[in-house]
């Protein structure tokens, strides 16, 4: 069973955003209005903080792209009542739409901040893709789903896009790529099998020292970080 | 003794307004509920950041209330304290009355309201480390125990009534603190995380649930022309001042826990950050200090005025340590990665009060108000009015024999 | 778009809709919506009630008290009207268009 893990450079990361944009576009996330930005209630699958250590002029700033960390011990999976999340064997962690009764446990006890509600029922304007093709239409489940309100959702890897492609028999990692991955013009994002020896995410620990957020919670998250 | 209770009539015109009044209130619940579910939880003060607002502030609060009136009420039947049968009846259906409440309260406050069944379908449908399901697992027994518990003191039946009612304090008491559990257990919130959580739930219930009984005696044996035994009212005082020593230990010694060791920032929020006021003024001031001032001071505690302002304050106080755990809780920002986090995912985010969580939340109080005033008058509660036997008081009240 | 079986049915139904739905016009649809929507409130409210009556029933059949009667009456009759609101607004909320 493959264990996808995703590496992101923190070298190479320039904080550009292109990851959150081309996850809102893959995922048809919702933009948000600037009232809701201010509100806290805009819809985030990716997110970048910045944090910053030490004080002028001796000044150090991290970027860090923040995806859901697909933990192999999600402490959401354990306080959905409504097993709506739940752990793949592949260690992809799934929301389900259907099952989830908005009570908003998970996004209390994400230690990540990684989930986000839906506050409001999305107008028509926002699906409005002229873009793809006319056979593709935002009423499909995946990979273009139709909000609705009152249920909590969060980054999935691009699960869509991996479950496809092992139906076609691509290389996930190298051919395939979840839309972040495949965005990040500096290539500072890597995603692969961390059993497979051959994957970009296998050998990273060799290298630098890689480190993951807020490990002392023992969470295992599957993001790692490699530092500057 | 054999004491009788009756209905009251319910016919004058005082108590015809309060029933439109609360009526119109319960209105205010369909009107808030319609435009929340329509136009989505945008209209509530809740955010990504702050997921939990006033419904499971008022959820919690309830559900303390409820599980402190059902300890009280044990008082008589349990541990066989004649002295405050007068008052079991109402506590009882209060208990009942306030965990309505405190489910409408929930339900409401869900995304998806009408997935809630899928809490109850257990082990199929539902998992059952969540603490929502244990704790609904605990709240369908124990509604069902203190309906019966009430049936069986109505019928008069009370051995049956002793053993049910035992069942159902000890019962109440993991209903609490499982309550507790749900924020105790959350490792990543550091204001939550505490496994003196439960402990914390119950003393608070226990406090705000006399107090509760305390106000709600008094209003209704005022309003209705019974008159009330000071003694009553001064022992439940005195239990009231013991419950709140216990309420002040466990906050201490959570606080403290938190405070002693380095990375003592969250807690360094909850005392000096937005929320200070909730804690100090609401908590610590109006729940514990002030009626303790007010009940250990020889010349109010005497006073039923004294006691109903304790109480009175010790309800408000209630609710602000509720509002004190479930904001700051979230509010403060997660630390991610150590360093300070720039904009707005390193700041403490506001909770704004907005009107119709409120209108809601004011709904459904007035609602499990009209419901209580209207079995007042259609159910026997409150005992008769005629002559109540002082004989029957002498002697029997060991609390005020024992503050001396 | 829901995945189409290969019953001649479905193909059948499926195309008389979207025949109907280019047909009528939008006040036409705005009304039937309202007429369905009533018409369902209709049906499960008359499902609420019998449910409800025959918890009464049931209760007073293992001997309760008819003294209890109207209180229990009036608690479920609230109860009853909050429910009603719920499906009123969940039917204007998620009430699907006549195109699946």
């Amino acid at each position: 069973m493959p264990k996808w893990a995703m590496v992101i450079d923190l070298d190479k990361c320039t904080g550009c955003q292109a990851c959150i944009v081309a996850c809102k576009v893959e995922n048809n996330v919702p933009h948000g209005s600037p009232e809701e930005q201010r509100r806290r209630r805009d819809i985030y699958w990716n997110k970048i903080i910045a944090v910053t250590r030490g004080r002028y002029p001796k000044v150090q700033t991290e970027l860090l792209p923040m995806p859901c960390m697909q933990c192999d011990d999600p402490p959401c999976v354990t306080v959905c009542p409504a097993k709506a999340t739940y752990r793949r064997e592949d260690g992809i962690v799934i929301q389900n739409f259907r099952r989830c009764i908005g009570c908003k446990y998970c996004m209390v006890a994400c230690p990540y901040g990684a989930r986000s509600f839906n506050f409001r029922k999305q107008d028509e304007k926002e699906y409005h893709r002229p873009d793809l093709p006319p056979g593709q239409d935002s009423r499909e489940v995946w990979p273009f789903p139709m909000r609705t309100q009152g249920v909590v959702e969060k980054c999935t890897f691009c699960f869509h896009r991996i479950d496809r492609g092992i139906r076609e028999g691509k290389t996930i990692g190298i051919e395939i790529l979840p839309a972040c991955v495949e965005a990040c013009p500096s290539c500072a994002m890597a995603f692969g099998d961390l059993d497979d020896p051959k994957s970009p995410v296998s050998n990273v620990f060799g290298s630098r020292t890689a480190f993951r957020l807020r490990e002392e919670l023992k969470t295992k998250p599957k993001v790692i970080y490699l530092p500057r | 003794m054999q004491r009788s209770y009756v209905t009251i009539e319910g016919k004058s015109r005082g108590y015809y307004l309060l029933v439109t009044l609360l009526g119109l209130g319960s209105v205010l619940l369909l009107v808030g509920f319609i435009v929340s579910y329509l136009k989505g939880q945008q209209v509530w003060g809740v955010s990504n950041i702050i997921p939990w607002g006033q419904l499971i502030i008022f959820y919690i609060y309830f559900i303390g209330l409820s599980a402190g009136a059902i300890i009280i009420s044990s008082l008589s039947y349990v541990l066989k304290w004649d002295f405050y049968k007068p008052i079991t009846r109402l506590a009882v259906f209060m208990g009942i009355l306030l965990m309505l409440g405190a489910m409408f309260f929930v339900f409401v406050d869900l995304g998806r309201p009408e997935k809630f069944w899928r809490l109850f379908a257990y082990y199929f449908l539902n998992n059952m480390t969540s603490m929502f399901v244990i704790n609904s697992i605990f709240y369908v027994v124990y509604m069902t125990l203190m309906v019966f518990y009430l049936w069986l003191i109505f019928e008069n039946k009370k051995r049956w009534a002793a053993i049910v009612g035992t069942l159902d304090v000890i019962w109440a008491i993991s209903v609490h603190m499982g309550t507790g559990a749900i924020f105790g257990l959350i490792g990543n919130r550091e204001i939550f995380f505490s496994p003196i959580k439960p402990f914390e739930f119950l003393a608070a219930a226990l406090t705000s649930g006399t107090s509760l009984i305390i106000l709600t005696t008094l209003g209704t044996f005022k309003f209705t022309g019974r008159n009330i035994h000071k003694d009553l009212i001064l022992s439940l005082g005195n239990l009231l001042s013991w419950l709140i020593y216990v309420l002040l230990v466990l906050v201490f010694v959570d606080k403290m826990t938190h405070f002693y060791f380095p990375g003592r920032d969250p807690v360094l929020y909850l005392f000096a950050g937005n929320y200070w006021w909730l804690f100090w003024l609401f908590q610590i001031g109006m729940g514990i200090l002030i009626p303790l001032c007010l009940l250990i001071h020889p010349r109010t505690k005497r006073t039923m005025k004294g006691v109903s302002f304790a109480s009175l304050s010790v309800m408000i106080g209630v609710f602000g340590e509720r509002a004190a755990l479930v904001l700051p809780g979230t509010a403060y920002p997660q630390h991610f990665f150590p360093g300070f986090i720039e904009g707005m995912w390193g700041k403490p985010e506001i909770f704004p009060i907005t009107v119709w969580e409120s209108l809601l939340c004011l709904g459904i109080v007035s609602y499990i108000a009209l419901l209580f005033v209207l079995g007042l008058k259609f159910l026997e509660i409150l005992p008769a009015r005629e002559g109540e036997d002082m004989a029957a008081l002498e002697g029997s009240n060991p609390l005020l024999k024992a503050s001396g | 778009m829901a995945e189409p079986d290969h019953c001649f049915i479905c193909y059948f139904a499926i195309g008389l809709l979207q025949v109907v739905n280019a047909l009528v016009s939008e006040e036409l649809k705005m009304s039937l919506r309202v007429v369905a929507i009533a018409i369902e409130v209709i049906i499960l409210m008359a499902m609420i009630y019998c449910f409800f009556l025959g918890l009464k029933l049931t209760l007073s059949d293992l001997g309760l008290q008819p003294r209890y009667d109207r209180f229990l009456k009036l608690v479920l009759t609230t109860l009853g009207i909050f429910i009603l609101t719920f499906f009123i607004a969940h039917l204007i909320l998620f009430y699907p268009g006549i195109i699946p």
